[in-house]
């Protein structure tokens, strides 16, 4: 503790030497300050050695030895209060889809991220075809060798992507869920054939 | 000048003068010098730890017929990256004893700095192990030692208010593992233990069997 005290104050006298502040201590030797005897008045002459901001101040210091328990609680932790040692976690489990591990109830890493990459590509594709006006028009993304087969490709954006379509990236994805309902169905009743009974 | 130069830089060394063209110095052997070329075959003092990479080149006596054969073992080391030796040491802690496929998977979840130096370490050590080792699958292994060092330490000042000095250490540390061969030993660290009723029964009953029982016959 004594030692640290002695290295902050000596670096603090180094530091204020090289900062030239306070502007009280421009003669740090003592015995080779020029002498302004009856010019400057005693008292406002600021010794060195005794620096008013230490002078009757109470330094930070431990009032106790700290218990082993206590050194022990910082060092490993305490199981109901922060424990340090660190726990192997038992959540773990495979993604169905790419193979890598994941914690329980989070998704996988691997998958967002190739996902996320994707994502990437198709948005500065777009933005290199069509700029950053925003578009109110529905996506089509279009890998190579794929074609637009649906009827109503007037008022959709298509981007073409010159890289064969991901495995995980199907193109039922993009299709809405009302597409393909329509109001003028008709409903048959069928009986089961060879029903018990004649 | 060249003259002059020449003798500063390397101290006992004899300068011979070819008439009219550049002065060339020949360097006493056993003499220190102060090398500016990299092409001189100079001795350098080693640093840093030596007895950890030595392990791997011990060679053993042949087995005996019968004996159980030795697992193949690799060490390996990571020295003085930036990271305190404290904090590495919960990591380093953490790992010992299992598979090296677990912790290469349990290391993705500690979010800590030293967390992916130990990882890539670890990576490493499995990659010398089927390389250099003879280890025939690299997920047949398992740390059996795991520990850390204090590297380079590096002090510094810093501010604080009121025109107050504070001290700084810069902290480097080492990384030492030791890869084996075979499914990991069991029990062998009581920090590991399963903390279950039967367990924590037969360590107590254990404590009880050894303990002295004072002025008795």
């Amino acid at each position: 503790m004594e030692l640290i005290a002695r290295l902050v104050r000596s670096s603090e006298l180094t530091l204020r030497n090289f900062l030239k502040w306070p502007p009280g201590s421009l003669f740090p030797i003592r015995g080779l300050e020029p002498s302004f005897a009856g010019m400057i008045p005693e008292h406002a002459i600021e010794p060195m050695d005794e620096d008013p901001k230490s002078e009757g101040f109470v330094w930070g210091v431990p009032k106790r030895r700290r218990t082993a328990e206590r050194r022990w609680s910082r060092k490993i932790g305490a199981e109901g209060w922060h424990m340090k040692i660190l726990q192997p976690k038992t959540n773990l489990i495979i993604c169905d889809s790419c193979g890598h591990h994941h914690e329980a109830k989070h998704l996988c890493r691997n998958c967002y991220d190739r996902v996320k990459a994707e994502t990437e590509a198709i948005r500065t594709k777009i933005e290199s075809q069509f700029g950053d006006n925003p578009e109110d028009r529905n996506v089509v993304v279009l890998y190579e060798n794929e074609t637009v087969g649906d009827s109503a490709t007037q008022n959709k954006l298509l981007v073409e992507l010159s890289k064969p379509r991901p495995a995980w990236f199907s193109k039922n994805l993009l299709q809405k869920s009302t597409a393909g309902v329509d109001n003028k169905t008709t409903t048959v009743t069928t009986k089961p054939p060879n029903l018990g009974g004649s | 000048m060249l003259k002059i130069f020449s003798s500063i830089l390397s101290r006992g060394s004899k300068t011979v003068f070819t008439p009219g063209i550049v002065p060339i110095s020949f360097p006493a052997q056993n003499v220190r010098t102060i090398s500016l070329s990299s092409s001189r075959n100079e001795w350098e003092k080693p640093v840093g730890p030596r007895r950890w990479p030595r392990q791997n080149k011990k060679v053993f006596p042949p087995q005996e017929i019968g004996e159980e054969r030795r697992p193949a073992f690799v060490c390996h080391m990571n020295l003085n990256f930036k990271y305190s030796p404290d904090k590495l040491w919960y990591v380093a802690c953490m790992v010992r004893g299992m598979t090296i496929d677990e912790a290469l998977r349990q290391l993705d979840y500690v979010k800590k700095k030293g967390a992916w130096i130990v990882k890539k370490t670890l990576l490493e050590a499995q990659e010398l192990a089927v390389k250099e080792h003879n280890v025939e699958f690299k997920s047949n292994l398992w740390v059996s030692e795991s520990f850390v060092g204090k590297g380079l330490v590096v002090h510094g000042i810093r501010r604080h208010a009121r025109m107050r000095a504070g001290h700084i250490t810069y902290r480097y540390a080492h990384y030492f593992v030791r890869l084996e061969e075979g499914p990991p030993l069991e029990n062998i660290y009581p920090h590991k233990l399963p903390r279950d009723g039967p367990t924590l029964l037969q360590q107590w009953i254990e404590e009880r069997r050894n303990e002295r029982i004072y002025n008795s016959v």
